[in-house]
């Protein structure tokens, strides 16, 4: 199936602790399944900090015990084989919504992508078959998100994913 | 010939790498695994001494946390299978 970027630029972290709501565009992505029965694939994360003194950030990928709902948008999600035929439905994405997500509690620290945002970089790739996966659209297998636990660096970044 | 490895250790692994040169800071790189029973990414510590416990209900490298919760006696249970369970509830 076809395999997808979905990146932001330039956010403002605004340091979140699980459970909590986050903050429109204080958060760099939430991704989450097009219906109740897609599986998405995780493969690769990649987060550049673009702070101009240093801000140690400490990001975390994971699932949420609340899903984002309603007036959705921000960031951006683009195929990346050229010749992909689009699904007829997609993955939801997005750092703006009326209900925020939360991050988990107890599945919400998959991964965490520390680093200092004054021109740090952090990137994950998976090992090929251990992708991180998401089913369906609600919580807390429907949707994942990588936010700030603590720090309030600028990071820009993608997350590539595939819809199975 | 057949060349057996026999150290244990995961083959054919995920990649972190956090730079943090242009703050004065580390490169770190490291391999990872997934746990296949909870789906968090195992980074691993060079310097570890202590063994990685391989599960052998799904003979995959797991976590810590669930490899302590196997030790309990508890079953092996991948990600796969709870997703399936839930897939398995969409469709009753």
């Amino acid at each position: 199936m076809a395999r997808y970027s979905v990146g932001f630029q330039s956010k403002t972290m605004t340091a979140v602790a699980d459970a909590n709501a986050m903050t429109d565009n204080g958060y760099a992505t939430f991704l989450q399944g097009g219906s109740a029965t897609m599986m998405l694939k995780v493969n690769e994360i990649y987060l550049g900090g673009e702070s101009a003194a240093s801000n140690p950030t400490t990001m975390a990928f994971g699932r949420d015990s609340t899903v984002a709902a309603t007036a959705i948008s921000g960031n951006f999600n683009a195929v990346l084989d050229a010749v992909t035929v689009a699904p007829g439905t997609v993955a939801v994405y997005g750092c703006v919504s009326t209900t925020k997500p939360q991050r988990s509690a107890t599945l919400g620290h998959l991964l965490q992508l520390s680093l200092n945002a004054y021109g740090g970089i952090a990137r994950w790739q998976a090992r090929y078959g251990e992708e991180i996966t998401t089913y369906g659209a609600s919580a807390s297998l429907g949707e994942v998100s990588l936010s700030s636990v603590t720090g309030t660096g600028i990071v820009s970044g993608h997350v590539i994913y595939e819809v199975v | 010939m057949t060349l057996l490895i026999t150290d244990g250790l995961p083959r054919g692994l995920g990649y972190l790498e956090v730079d943090n040169r242009a703050s004065g800071e580390r490169h770190f790189e490291a391999d990872t695994y997934t746990c296949t029973h909870c789906q968090r990414v195992v980074v691993m510590n060079p310097l570890r001494k202590r063994e990685r416990y391989k599960c052998g209900g799904c003979n995959h490298h797991i976590c810590d946390d669930c490899a302590a919760v196997r030790a309990t006696g508890a079953p092996c249970k991948t990600w796969a299978q709870k997703i399936d369970e839930v897939a398995s509830q969409n469709r009753s």
